[in-house]
């Protein structure tokens, strides 16, 4: 065990501790130091991506997405992280929120916070580097084909996430 | 649980109260999660009127990262709890072939060492009690100086003042093999069956008729003496004879299914407080069987000569994430029960995904024999299904998966003659539950796949043979009961006419290449909904202000019951439920029933059994039914004589059926249209019903009686009552009369239970190089009955897809000591479909419109993943020409056999 200092910020907020373990995993810093419990564990070997958050090493750099469950704080020490509760700005869900509800994504719902964190970090991309419309589908599978869900088939997910991409401005190009 | 946006002021109020529900509040919850969570507070958005939902109830909560499951909450969220709290680690036995010989913990380091250590010792120097009913066999810790009864069962539970401590022993002791101490090596047990086993014979009369079936006479047991026993075996004798004799073509084949994890996404966890001075168990659990949960904690501590003194159990129960069965009389619910009666604080379980691989509840692998007997027009004559179950170390609800496993044992087709003989066989593996498709899953495979079999072997188009002798509406299913389900003709047709299967040999020429084979195969299917005796709660508040609350034993593991209960009420008071509360079960003591198997003809409180657990199964086919009526009891007896109050002398003669829901106001010709609110100050102000708390009981049909509140008499399907009026927290009891009951033999006359039809038609590729098989297109065909909300259907049917996908590609789960109880099992090996393996852009949907004569909703979540399967292994048979009749058929199998 490695004592760091930690500086953290979390949904813009300043999270700082004198010493703390460096090995700690942040999803465990989340969960259990500063009660941020929508982050959610399922594996804890970084396969399901349940556990997802979006991170950026600088303000304004690129959003990552990040699987808490594995990542040791000593090598997040900085970053600015967004986690499901900081999606929402000022009493306005985020669109993909609003998308998930609407299209009935999720069923138990455990998954859901890692589907949004992921979809997240790729609408952050296709802001940076729009894409044609016909290759939606496919950056929606490469950005959260890899999260497990049990429940609902990944059907309403993937539409959402569409449907929010491609009313987003800016994200996608006409196709040729 | 309930999704309202309370303060924390108003949790505080509610536990005060001794309320057993659990008020979720994403307020000033704990330590204050996000302030921004707390401004989106919209409490009714999701509403989309009368028996509509814009989004889940529960939906907000879900997307926003709210607590909500059980893993959120911690000690300091809870009310009135102490802050600190121990960690409780549960050791599981890997092994079951040495002797156990305790632990070891000296080999840990000093500052790895728990604080409390709790054994099987410890249990038998307190007489800890057992829960017969519940969890028989006792042994909730295994005792040291013999072998563990089962992989996986429980060893110790040691508790952690840390979480760094408990993190480091956890890692240690799965590492260091010898904290587990073993000795010497144990004989395993000899293979022993639960009982009862299922049989059922069905035989056709000279005069045509049943002769012999489950519903005619009772149960039978050919290998039994007794009259009707020697009977059915003159049948079983019979099938032989026809079997071995020329008049018939005769196919043999053998099944397997693999026992596999029903892998929700939460590793379940728990809370629990055992508040001394209180002599109170407090307990935070995900759960689907609360009922049973309470009264197994209760059943440790019951015995006289137990110190542990325990006067009540109080369950908070927060949503499941995911259930499928493997949350149905967990054990999770003894340990925190245990581990908070010796400690001195609050205690968590908080299982990582590794244990839960290791000791979470399973899916019975099986072995179905099959034979059948074909005539020369080909009309199946004889069905034979000799299935075994295996079924782990503790018995759980096995004989039951084995019942169904066997009344579904002759898929959804006629046959003159059946002999089934369903077994639960006892091992040595972890124990197995409820999952997903409960019996169904097993028999669809082999039945399914066997009549593919047989269709290709004489050289018949497969859903044309399925047509032939498909059971029809009205016919008896193998019970002898009518419940062929509505629809089941119209799905095997509509799939016999979809382009992917009438086009598919075209479709194999023309999209099979020289590394990759196209294949299509379908499958049809039914499946029981409910449980054939299924006992449901629900109470519908109307507040003050004209908020409804509907409170239900009922839980919402993701299959969308909490939204459907709210919409419940929207049928009789127009308007959907404000808040829902689920997972109750403490306040319907005020009903004060007595659940008996024996009939109590004369007590208006006897019902067959008071609760059930939840399955998905039973959300809108049952447990919505006891919302609706006790919203209908409201409106009859409460609200439309509060209106003729509002409307005056001149509506003395409205009554129910001259009033009408207009906008949220009731409205009747020539009278004002009143407002909810205004109505329900009305019921408090003249105190009226302001409650109405009902069970209800179906088998076949709801029990109904008459019922009087005011001099208004009505008669209702639910078989006890309670209401309270205006703002008393009594609870006033309305006794049944003229009650078409059941006993416990007429609940066999009619057969309970209530099928539901599907079927898939799947197109495959198969990799001749790697062995992968790739789902490219497939329909999905349900009977769903009345849809209640359509994207919750759509849903269910998309994740039972996606489940079906994993079962027969890639769910793989050595049983043995060598495999899943070894501790070190999970995503990276146990692998679930994801989005890729299930053509989600290219999967057609067809629901069958409900059926004029029986429309009402079936229960279909379950039922939806059973046909996925077979259709899968029957397209690959098409696109390779090979049979597995094993599942998962993995690349590696397909490589084994087709390169």
């Amino acid at each position: 065990m490695a004592a760091i200092a930690l500086n953290l910020t979390i949904n813009d907020e300043r999270f700082s501790r004198d010493s703390i373990d460096g090995d700690m995993r942040l999803n465990d810093f989340l969960c259990e130091e500063v009660n941020l419990t929508g982050t959610k564990f399922c594996c804890g070997i970084a396969v399901c991506r349940v556990c997802t958050v979006a991170v950026a090493q600088a303000p304004g750099a690129d959003l990552q997405p990040i699987r808490t469950c594995t990542m040791p704080l000593s090598k997040i020490n900085g970053a600015i992280i967004t986690t499901v509760e900081g999606l929402s700005k000022s009493g306005q869900l985020h669109p993909l929120q609003a998308a998930f509800l609407k299209h009935f994504s999720f069923q138990c719902g455990y998954s859901a916070p890692g589907f949004l964190m992921a979809a997240y970090c790729l609408l952050d991309r296709l802001r940076r580097s729009p894409i044609p419309n016909s290759a939606v589908d496919a950056a929606i599978e490469n950005a959260v084909g890899k999260h497990v869900c049990r429940c609902s088939g990944y059907v309403r997910y993937h539409r959402a996430i569409r449907e929010v991409v491609l009313a987003t401005p800016g994200l996608t190009t006409a196709d040729r | 649980m309930q999704v309202v946006w309370h303060t924390r002021r108003e949790f505080l109020k509610g536990a005060a109260a001794g309320s057993a529900s659990f008020l979720v509040s994403t307020l000033d919850f704990g330590l204050s999660p996000s302030p921004r969570a707390a401004e989106i507070n919209r409490p009714g958005e999701w509403s989309g009127g009368p028996g509509q939902a814009f989004h889940r109830i529960d939906g907000l909560a879900k997307v926003t990262g709210q607590k909500i499951f059980a893993r959120d909450f911690r000690p300091v969220d809870m009310p009135d709890w102490p802050g600190k709290y121990h960690h409780a680690l549960v050791l599981h036995a890997p092994f079951v072939d040495r002797i156990f010989e305790g632990l070891d913990l000296d080999q840990l380091p000093e500052e790895l060492r728990p604080s409390v250590v709790i054994t099987a010792a410890d249990l038998a120097r307190d007489n800890i009690g057992i829960d017969q009913e519940n969890y028989p066999a006792g042994d909730y810790l295994a005792p040291s100086g013999k072998p563990p009864s089962y992989l996986g069962q429980a060893l110790a539970i040691l508790l952690y003042d840390e979480l760094a401590a408990y993190h480091g022993a956890k890692k240690q002791i799965l590492s260091n093999g010898t904290v587990i101490r073993t000795g010497q090596r144990a004989p395993l047990p000899e293979p022993s069956y639960y009982k009862p086993e299922t049989s059922i014979v069905h035989g056709i009369s000279h005069s045509g008729g049943e002769s012999f079936a489950q519903t005619i006479r009772g149960t039978v047991h050919p290998s039994q003496p007794g009259a009707e026993n020697e009977k059915a075996l003159e049948i079983v004798n019979l099938i032989s004879k026809k079997l071995k004799s020329n008049e018939l073509d005769v196919y043999q084949h053998s099944y397997e299914t693999p026992i596999s994890d029903p892998m929700f996404m939460e590793p379940e966890s728990g809370l629990a407080w055992f508040d001394r001075s209180a002599k109170t168990l407090r307990m935070l659990i995900g759960t689907q069987s609360p009922g049973h949960d309470i009264e197994a904690a209760r059943a440790l501590f019951a015995p006289k000569a137990c110190p542990i003194e325990i006067d009540d159990v109080h369950l908070y129960a927060a949503y499941p994430g995911g259930g499928f069965g493997g949350r149905d009389r967990s054990i999770l619910c003894l340990f925190l029960a245990l581990a908070a009666a010796y400690s001195d604080r609050p205690i968590q379980i908080a299982r990582d995904r590794f244990e839960q691989f290791q000791s979470g509840i399973k899916r019975h692998s099986s072995k179905i024999e099959l034979t059948l007997g074909v005539d020369s027009d080909d009309l199946i004559d004889i069905i034979r299904n000799h299935t075994v179950l295996y079924c782990g170390g503790r018995r759980n609800v096995s004989t039951y998966v084995a019942e169904m496993a066997g009344a579904m044992g002759t898929g959804v087709y006629r046959a003159s003659y059946a002999d089934v003989w369903s077994r639960a066989q006892q091992t040595t593996a972890q124990v197995v539950g409820s999952v997903r498709g409960f019996g169904s899953f097993s028999a669809g495979f082999a039945v399914e796949s066997m009549i593919d079999e047989i269709a290709l072997a004489r050289r018949l188009d497969p859903l044309e043979f399925r047509k032939k002798n498909l059971l029809q509406p009205g016919h008896s299913i193998i019970t002898a009961a009518p419940r062929t389900p509505p629809g089941l003709d119209e799905i095997c047709e509509r799939a016999l006419h979809h382009p992917l299967w009438q086009n598919r040999v075209k479709d194999q020429r023309r999209l099979s290449t020289q590394h990759e084979r196209y294949g299509v195969g379908a499958a049809v299917v039914m499946k029981n909904f409910g449980s054939g005796g299924d006992s449901v709660m629900s109470q519908v508040r109307i507040g003050p202000d004209g908020r409804i609350t509907v409170t239900t034993n009922n839980v919402d593991m993701g299959q969308g019951s909490a939204t459907v209960h709210a919409l419940a009420p929207g049928k009789a008071l127009g308007r959907n439920a404000d808040h829902i509360v689920t997972g109750q079960t403490e306040v319907f003591h005020a009903l004060k029933l007595v659940g008996s198997t024996k009939m109590q003809p004369d007590n208006p409180r006897w019902t067959p059994t008071v609760w059930n657990s939840t399955k998905a199964t039973a959300g809108v086919g049952r447990w919505m039914h006891a919302t609706e009526e006790a919203a209908d009891v409201l409106f009859k007896a409460a609200i439309v004589p509060a209106a003729r109050a509002i409307w005056g002398a001149a509506a003395d003669k409205i009554s129910a059926s001259d009033v009408y829901w207009s906008e949220g106001r009731l409205s009747a010709p020539n009278f004002q249209p009143i407002p909810f609110s205004v109505i329900a100050a009305e019921l408090y102000e003249k105190k009226l019903a302001t409650s109405a708390m009902v069970h209800a009981f179906f088998s076949g049909r709801w029990i109904e009686a008459d019922y009087t509140i005011d001099e208004f008499t009505d008669r209702w399907k639910i078989d006890a009552l309670a209401i309270q009026r205006g703002h008393s927290p009594t609870y006033e009891l309305i006794d049944r009369k003229n009650p078409a009951l059941f006993t416990a033999e007429s609940m066999l006359e009619p057969n309970g239970q209530s099928l539901a039809a599907a079927g898939a038609i799947v197109a495959v590729k198969v990799d001749r190089k790697t062995g992968a098989v790739r789902l490219v297109e497939g329909v999905h065909l349900l009977a769903p009955g009345s849809i209640v909300q359509r994207d919750l259907l759509d849903g269910q049917m998309e994740g039972g897809w996606a489940f079906g996908v994993g079962l027969t590609l890639l769910e793989e789960l050595p049983a043995g000591a060598n495999g899943v109880a070894d501790g070190t099992w999970n995503l990276d090996r146990y692998h679930v479909a994801l989005s890729g393996d299930c053509a989600i852009h290219d999967v057609e949907k067809i629901l069958i419109p409900a059926d004029a004569s029986d429309p009402s909703p079936r229960g279909i979540a379950e039922l939806v993943i059973v046909p996925v399967p077979p259709a899968i292994s029957n397209a690959v048979t098409h696109a390779i020409g090979h049979r597995f009749r094993s599942l998962p058929i993995t690349s590696d199998k397909v490589k084994a056999v087709w390169s």
